[in-house]
């Protein structure tokens, strides 16, 4: 987290960007400090990359300001910023040998050969790819490029890397390797990165702080676990993860959470409150997970029959048809035993911790 | 590919493929094959020799040809290079430059020219050089020849440059190159196959042009085309037929060459733009 110590790496401040009629970005701001692993998420046309975009400098902000290291960004072509680009199809010259695709921006920024030859060691060194240094990128495989594209964006020893969706056009394995490697290699050189995806799961694996962005306008900021457990609105909650939406009306409080009405009549405990005057309605998340399936219901709780289970290795996905109308979508962890099974058209009890439901901002 | 759709299944494939190759190029290998005949005639043959060769470089005609093919290679080197430079900055201009006003306009009358009825452009440029009071010779060849041989040169150039992807000039410039920079060691290099195939094309072009040439050549300089045509009226004697087979020869040497670098240079390209996710 960002401390009064840390200096901010960038800064988005209020800034627009529109293509004629069409609004990519609203109003975004930010502040990322040094050294983070910064994650935009967001499904395709959110705005994300136009984001990116705009710190590269491919794009004029139409609006609000960028700073770098305070920094103002604007008026600066791209190759007068101090920040460079993996791209998403990696663009590595296809004319040039791995060492020259790493030495081109040491070349351009006019260093001495022998200072280009040493930082370009250095840089195969780190993505391991020594061995490859002078093959034609065509002669790469997918990860391979991916390394290469890393290790020259790296080499002129940018003060943040922006990468957009490096990953996506690896296949799971591969991907799920280089979130570790990506991570460990911002860990090394302690640059700022700004990663851009549309993956969920990726962003909460890699990212110090992410911001769940749609529609050209940041929904929520904060860490995984502050995204996942405790999301602003709608969006964020169905975005990361899943989740049942339940309408409710606030009924009352008690040990500072406040007690919400479902629609059959039931009472639950929710944390997140926004305060509220009583009889208002919200929406409520439940996480699958976070409901907790019992074979002998208990009287008062909450009741409903199996309408359909699926087996998904390590957990079942149940939906249960609520008493009173609902249905929830419910996700156990298949343990060593049996016993926590069900099958479809069991009757079952729900049991929901309190504070485990959230209320909704929105 | 759907094997029966194969246009090799059509009745009267062969047949056909067959004509079309007699009609094109009985006539070349006439030309050729007369070209080592050893008797005067130019129906009848009198057995193989070189004689026609040897007449083309030594014999009474011999200096007018040098002197011709001297020019057609000269002008024909400069045409190219002056009007590939051009067409190369067209090119970059219309494929690089975003939007103008006038763009589909400008694409049209860079390259209508090809469609002209050369005789037309012939008429056209020699009125408009005697208007401004050029004098024919050399120098009027060598302008007519860099104007007509752009659009030649501008489409393969303009294709190749279609077919490169904007992002590398964006990772270049993110990596801290200026223009300057970018076009030098990333656009350019990328571009080569077909700057090199507009290069050849406008060579070729230029070497072969008989129409514009005779119109503007005035007198005494003479290109082999107007050459070899003021030789024929006197008479078709072996030698024209060994000059032309010579002609051919270099003529299919560049374009072979300028064949061979195009598809190199796009096989090259399709590899290399890398993996395309989703």
């Amino acid at each position: 987290m960002a401390t009064d110590k840390q200096s901010i790496a960038v800064e988005i401040r209020n800034v627009g960007k529109r293509f004629g009629d069409f609004v990519a970005l609203s109003s975004a701001s930010l502040s990322i400090p040094d050294n983070e692993f910064f994650t935009l998420l967001g499904p395709s046309g959110c705005g994300k990359t136009t984001l990116l975009r705009l710190i590269a400098g491919f794009e004029d902000v139409s609006e609000g300001q960028i700073l770098l290291y305070g920094q103002e960004l604007e008026g600066l072509p791209p190759h007068k910023r101090p920040v460079n680009t993996v791209f998403q199809h990696y663009a590595l010259f296809p004319h040039m040998t791995v060492s020259e695709n790493v030495a081109f921006g040491l070349r351009m920024k006019g260093f001495d050969k022998s200072r280009i030859n040493e930082t370009v060691q250095r840089m195969l060194g780190l993505v391991h790819l020594e061995k490859l240094a002078d093959r034609r990128p065509h002669q790469l495989s997918g990860g391979q490029q991916q390394r290469a594209a890393l290790a020259r964006a790296i080499a002129p020893g940018p003060k943040v890397l922006l990468l957009d969706e490096p990953l996506s056009a690896l296949d799971l394995k591969l991907r799920q390797a280089m979130r570790l490697e990506l991570k460990q290699l911002q860990k090394d050189t302690g640059i700022t990165f700004v990663f851009v995806t549309h993956d969920q799961e990726e962003a909460l694996a890699m990212s110090d702080r992410i911001a769940v962005m749609s529609d050209g306008t940041i929904q929520q900021t904060g860490d995984a676990r502050e995204i996942y457990d405790n999301p602003l609105n709608r969006f964020v909650a169905n975005f990361i993860g899943e989740a049942n939406f339940i309408d409710a009306e606030l009924a009352g409080k008690a040990d500072g959470l406040c007690q919400y009405r479902l629609p059959n009549g039931h009472i639950v405990s929710c944390g997140g409150a926004a305060p509220a005057p009583s009889g208002s309605k919200r929406v409520i998340l439940l996480r699958p997970e976070k409901i907790g399936l019992i074979a002998d219901p208990q009287a008062g709780g909450l009741e409903g029959v199996v309408s359909q289970a699926v087996y998904l290795g390590t957990d079942t996905q149940y939906r249960v048809k609520i008493d009173g109308g609902m249905s929830l979508l419910v996700r156990c962890q298949n343990f060593g035993s049996d016993m926590s099974r069900f099958r479809t058209g069991d009757r079952v009890g729900l049991r929901i911790e309190d504070g485990a439901a959230r209320v909704l901002a929105d | 590919m759907a094997r029966n759709s194969a246009v090799r299944h059509y009745p009267g494939f062969l047949s056909a493929t067959l004509a079309c190759l007699f009609i094109l190029y009985a006539p070349l290998v006439v030309v050729m094959g007369y070209s080592f005949n050893a008797s005067q005639s130019i129906t009848v043959w009198g057995g193989f020799s070189l004689r026609w060769y040897h007449e083309v470089f030594v014999g009474t005609e011999s200096a007018k040809f040098k002197s011709a093919a001297w020019n057609s290679v000269t002008i024909a080197t400069a045409a190219a290079i002056l009007s590939t430079s051009i067409a190369t900055a067209a090119a970059l201009g219309m494929v690089r430059g975003g939007w103008f006003r006038g763009k589909a306009l400008s694409f049209a009358l860079l390259t209508m020219p090809i469609m002209v009825p050369e005789i037309v452009t012939a008429v056209a440029t020699l009125i408009f050089f005697s208007a401004i009071g050029l004098v024919l010779g050399y120098g009027s060849i060598l302008i007519a020849h860099v104007v007509f041989c752009i659009p030649f040169a501008f489409l393969p150039i303009a294709a190749r440059l279609q077919g490169i992807e904007p992002h590398y000039e964006e990772a270049a410039q993110d990596l801290y190159a200026d223009r300057g920079q970018i076009f030098r060691h990333v656009l350019l290099p990328l571009m080569m196959p077909g700057v090199l195939a507009g290069f050849l094309l406008a060579f070729i072009i230029s070497l072969d042009d008989f129409i514009i040439t005779n119109f503007i050549k005035g007198s005494g300089v003479e290109t082999l085309p107007t050459a070899i045509f003021g030789a024929v009226k006197q008479g078709i004697k072996p030698n024209i037929m060994a000059l032309s087979t010579l002609l051919l020869l270099v003529s299919s040497l560049f374009v072979s060459v300028s064949y061979m670098v195009g598809s190199l240079g796009n096989r090259g390209g399709r590899s290399r733009s890398g993996k395309r996710g989703s």
